[in-house]
């Protein structure tokens, strides 16, 4: 059998179900012009009214400005955490879906200090090694852990060059509703893909424009007119590691 | 043939014995309560009830498959869909434990002894959809990271027409 990565799709219903669907539909459809037509109406619309999907006309990438990048600053690493759920109390298997790494030329002194997330990259290790098709990539090139499917095995922290993985080895309380996380299952950096899809840049480069040193730019590395394409054109940039020819959509400006 | 009456009372009471399961449980059933299941607070359902009763792990299938993989959210049809409209604050002003019966999934699932372990890793609060921002400004910050010459996010583009209509065509399931 060809390994495809997907999980089987889940079954549905036959014919007679869309007909029902139709049928309440409709006349839902019709007591909401009833009852209230401004209000109902544009509920109805919302909930019907289903968002286009990841595009492969898309990649999602991230590029970072280390100049601007103070090693006091840890904003967009506060960001994630509270927009996402997660805390990092110091202990090695504490989550870390971004975290800051001091970087120090030897030769020269030059030191910078650089966020390091997941890379997204796009021939990724994680998805290669993962056993069930629980580490995959979207269509737009972001990569995720589907958690219904991850038996925790861990080969994708061992395979992922970035250390950019960690496990979730404790029962926990209190996720984001967007966030969902769990025991027995392997997380990283999402890129904020809840936010992505609702239109939003991911939570670490709003906190970084914000309050941090607007070193984080966000874009769709595909589209030659977005920001990201536009100072990847002017700029020299570095992917981590390049030389492990995995194509990260996450690049670095300015590293010494 | 004097022990007629006996082999015909012993044959009687061996099919008694034999059908007492479902008697005991007909007069089971007939004693106990049936599901208290809390109201929910919207005024329909995202599905006739009488096919959610059946199917809603399909649906829920379906949308999660559609949401993680493939990133199609809607915001109502979504776990955390069912549970803002599903889970309210108890007469106390809390909010009812995961693993009480209070709990909207807990009031049938306790009762056909099925348990589930969504809630292992799902928030089980009502709280604002996916893709809302919570923390901070939301649509406002975005327009303000536009002013300041951050990125919007244009959607991503598809190629002729409903590329829903297309992946119903496409899709190796039948749509609930
Ligand atoms: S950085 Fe690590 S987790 Fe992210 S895509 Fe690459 S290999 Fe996978
Ligand atoms: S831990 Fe989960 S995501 Fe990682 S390789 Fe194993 S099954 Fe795949």
């Amino acid at each position: 059998m060809a390994m495809t990565g997907r999980p089987a799709a889940p079954r549905g219903t036959g014919h007679e179900v869309d007909e029902d669907r139709r049928r309440f539909l409709g006349t839902a459809a019709l007591s909401a012009l009833v009852v209230a037509p401004g209000v109902s109406l544009l509920a109805f619309a919302e909930g019907q009214g289903r968002k286009q999907g990841a595009s492969a006309r898309t990649r999602w990438g991230l590029l970072i400005d280390t100049t601007k990048c103070k090693s006091s600053c840890t904003a967009c690493v506060t960001a994630c955490s509270s927009y996402n759920g997660w805390k990092n109390e110091g202990r090695p298997t504490d989550p870390q879906w971004i975290r800051k790494v001091q970087v120090t030329d030897p030769e020269t002194g030059v030191s910078r200090s650089v966020p390091v997330m997941c890379q997204h990259c796009a021939k990724a290790p994680c998805v290669e090694v993962c056993p069930t098709g629980a580490s995959f990539k979207r269509a737009d090139g972001i990569v995720l852990v589907d958690r219904h499917i991850c038996i925790g095995c861990r080969y994708c922290m061992m395979a992922c060059p970035y250390k950019a993985r960690s496990f979730v080895s404790e029962e926990i309380s209190g996720q984001k509703p967007w966030a969902p996380r769990g025991k027995g299952t392997v997380e990283g950096c999402t890129l904020c893909v809840d936010r992505i899809d609702a239109g939003q840049v991911p939570a670490c480069v709003q906190a970084c424009a914000h309050e941090g040193g607007r070193a984080m730019t966000f874009g769709d590395l595909k589209d030659p007119a977005s920001e990201i394409s536009r100072a990847l054109a002017e700029f020299p940039s570095v992917q981590l590691r390049a030389d492990l020819m995995l194509d990260p959509g996450v690049q670095y400006q300015g590293l010494p | 043939m004097r022990d007629r009456p006996v082999i015909l009372a012993g044959l009687a009471l061996l099919l008694l014995l034999l059908t007492a399961p479902f008697w005991l449980g007909a007069v089971a059933h007939t004693g106990s309560a049936l599901p208290a299941i809390p109201r929910a607070k919207g005024a329909h359902c995202v599905r006739p009830v009488a096919w959610m009763r059946k199917n809603h792990m399909k649906l829920l299938m379906r949308v999660r498959y559609e949401a993680v993989h493939e990133g199609i959210r809607n915001r109502q049809e979504s776990l955390p869909g069912c549970i803002s409209c599903h889970v309210s604050r108890l007469a106390d002003g809390k909010y009812p434990s995961v693993t009480s019966s209070k709990f909207f999934c807990n009031a049938c699932h306790q009762y056909v002894g099925v348990r589930i372990d969504c809630f292992s890793c799902h928030s089980n609060r009502p709280g604002s959809g996916a893709g809302t921002v919570a923390q901070s400004g939301g649509e406002a910050r975005l327009v303000a990271l536009a002013a300041i010459g951050n990125p919007a996010i244009v959607p991503p583009r598809v190629a002729g027409g409903s590329s829903t209509a297309r992946r119903r065509r496409e899709a190796p399931w039948r749509w609930p």
